[in-house]
């Protein structure tokens, strides 16, 4: 009966209520909305992220492995259907390689730049194209002379034609093959100086580990690791490093948890907001209803039961405002994600919105309750 | 022993209002009594005790043989509830609930079971002939209406007691006749104080007692 009174209460003085319901009605949606939002820009940059990368492999092996010659090292991994290419990839930065300066002899330019050590093999593997020049001629690994270079640190040493053009790597002089742009994903290779493991050697800039790329099946990355790993460094597999592009769940978790503290600090503003409008306009409530509260305590209605129903009102009113909002928030993202192309994600959590809002309003709800139980039923005596 | 019995009622308001200084008075069941007296002599405090609503400064009242007096504010709540029914001048019905509601109301606190909360309600309703207003809310209902609403409210639950503030004090007086007959004739075993300021209203009770200035006397004092 408490609830039916406060059911009948809530409904038909719907209109005094509804500053207190439209503050609960908007924090909730604004919760829903925020939270679906963060959620879903976090599933999206996941799941563009992970197909760039999708089924791509990096090997890092030891450094004893830069004696092996690429086709000898990957022979045993292009055994396997599942990859569709592979090759060294060392970039500057993995395994520490050192970065040199460059003079370029012709427009007697320096910079200072990354090496990366490459094969052909890598650079198909990377999706990385020339766009002048040629790949180190087949006539170079025995006795290498010349490199690639990307293509922002050829225009920053005035390079524009490779054909002839000579830096000093070092001191060393050193042919240019030719200019290279780095994939669309990537931009390191654009800066950097490009020169297989013999030419490393002969510069002393042969980073102490070496990176393999190895490119798979999407979505056969993991069960392949450790095979691949034996097949690369048969006689220490567990020497080699085997790191996978993350898989779409963990990184969208992963970038979710990170906004996951604003979510909370904003949430808990919606829900102070919504505490205190309920707590005043409860008050209010109060003042006008003291004749309804006057009538229950002299027809013998305890204290304590007039607390409960004001408590349940406020509960009720939390309740259903909080879902109502919620519903109206999650609708409007969900036309908002259709209109923008946004694929919309929301956290099951969010079932839990109109609960908080059953909680919020049973707290605020005690302090007009117990206000409530104050009010001396001889003032009816007293008032028309 | 009368089945209500209050002897020498005194209440004061701190720091100097007596409002009500020497109350002695007997009522039995079925009897009905006319309290009448200048305004701000005393009456409407000497109903609040009668009532259980307030306790008194001084006095005794015996109702049932309960020494009402003593009990604390959650043992009159009970008390109220299975004693005394109200009636008040400005009806004082719960605004959002209709008539039957609001008569459903005290019969849920008097512990009537659910299953007949409403077929009662409409009996007492029936009886002071609202059977057209079930479900009306009160600002629809004329002062007359909303009176016997209050009426099949406070005597719905069969108080023994029944204590009305001035119940016809805001109703014309052809209206105030026939609420006044309701109110007397649905209360045959109940022991019925009205307030009241109408000779008319008085004459109709069976015995009138007179505050003057807080002080309770059976005769008119000038
Ligand atoms: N809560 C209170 N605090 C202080 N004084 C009070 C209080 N209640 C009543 N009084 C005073 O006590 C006296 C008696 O008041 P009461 O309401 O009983 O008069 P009444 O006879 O019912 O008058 P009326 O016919 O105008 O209703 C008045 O002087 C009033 O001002
Ligand atoms: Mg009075």
């Amino acid at each position: 009966m408490v609830v039916v009174d406060a059911w009948r209460a809530v409904a038909r003085r719907w209109h005094r209520n509804l500053l207190m319901v439209m503050a609960v009605m908007v924090s909730a949606g604004t919760a829903i909305s925020l939270i679906a939002f963060i959620h879903s820009a976090a599933y999206r940059t996941a799941t563009t992220l992970t197909a760039l990368s999708a089924g791509s492999i990096t090997a890092t092996l030891p450094a004893v492995t830069w004696q092996t010659a690429d086709e000898e090292l990957l022979a045993a991994v292009r055994q396997f259907p599942q990859v569709t290419s592979a090759g060294t990839m060392t970039l500057p930065g993995d395994g520490g390689s050192s970065s040199v300066t460059i003079h370029s002899t012709r427009s007697t330019t320096t910079a200072r730049a990354g090496v990366a050590v490459v094969t052909p093999g890598g650079i198909d593997a990377r999706k990385a194209r020339l766009t002048a020049g040629t790949l180190p001629g087949a006539a170079d690994v025995t006795q290498p002379t010349s490199a690639l270079v990307g293509r922002r640190l050829a225009r920053e040493l005035g390079i524009g034609d490779p054909r002839g053009a000579v830096v000093e790597v070092n001191g060393v002089p050193i042919g240019v093959a030719g200019i290279l742009a780095d994939s669309d994903e990537g931009s390191i290779l654009s800066t950097s100086l490009l020169v297989e493991p013999a030419l490393a050697t002969r510069l002393g800039v042969l980073p102490p580990s070496r990176s393999v790329l190895i490119n798979v099946t999407p979505g056969t990355a993991e069960q392949l690791a450790n095979d691949l790993a034996a097949a690369l460094h048969p006689r220490a597999p567990e020497e080699v490093g085997m790191s996978i592009a993350p898989s779409p769940r963990t990184l969208q978790d992963k970038l979710a948890a990170e906004s996951a503290t604003w979510v909370t600090v904003i949430t808990a503003v919606l829900g102070a907001v919504s505490a205190f409008t309920i707590v005043t306009t409860m008050q209010v409530a109060i003042q006008e209803r003291r004749r309804e509260i006057g009538i229950r305590r002299a027809i013998g209605t305890r204290a304590s039961r007039i607390a409960l129903q004001f408590c349940c009102e406020a509960m009720v009113t939390g309740g259903a405002a909080s879902a109502f909002g919620a519903a109206l928030g999650a609708i409007s993202i969900s036309l908002w994600g259709a209109l923008a192309g946004w694929e919309i994600v929301m956290p099951p959590y969010v079932l839990l919105i109109p609960l908080a809002g059953l909680l919020i309003g049973g707290l605020s709800g005690l302090v007009p309750a117990l206000l409530a139980t104050k009010i001396d039923p001889a003032e009816l005596l007293r008032t028309t | 022993m009368a089945y209500l019995q209050a002897e020498s009622l005194r209440r004061e308001f701190p720091p100097a209002v007596v409002a009500l200084a020497d109350a002695t008075l007997e009522i039995e069941l079925g009897e009905s009594v006319a309290i009448c007296g200048r305004s701000g002599s005393g009456k409407s405090t000497l109903l609040a005790l009668l009532g259980l609503l307030d306790a008194p400064s001084g006095g005794s009242c015996r109702i049932d043989g309960v020494a009402t007096e003593q009990l604390r504010r959650r043992q009159r709540a009970e008390f109220r509830r299975t004693h005394i029914g109200f009636v008040f001048q400005s009806f004082h019905l719960i605004p959002h609930l209709t008539a039957t509601e609001n008569v459903i109301v005290a019969l849920d606190t008097r512990g009537t079971r659910r299953s007949q909360q409403r077929r009662r309600a409409v009996a007492e309703l029936e009886r002071v002939g609202l059977a057209d207003r079930l479900n009306s809310l009160p600002v629809t209902m004329s002062g007359g209406e909303q009176q016997r609403v209050a009426i099949a409210r406070a005597v719905a639950t069969a108080p023994p007691i029944l204590l009305c503030d001035e119940p016809t004090g805001n109703l014309d007086s052809t209206t105030a006749h026939d609420v006044l007959e309701i109110l007397l004739t649905a209360t045959t075993a109940t022991a019925v104080v009205i307030v009241t300021h109408e000779e008319a209203v008085a004459s109709r009770c069976d015995r009138t007692v007179w505050v003057n200035d807080g002080v309770l006397t059976e005769t008119r004092a000038e």
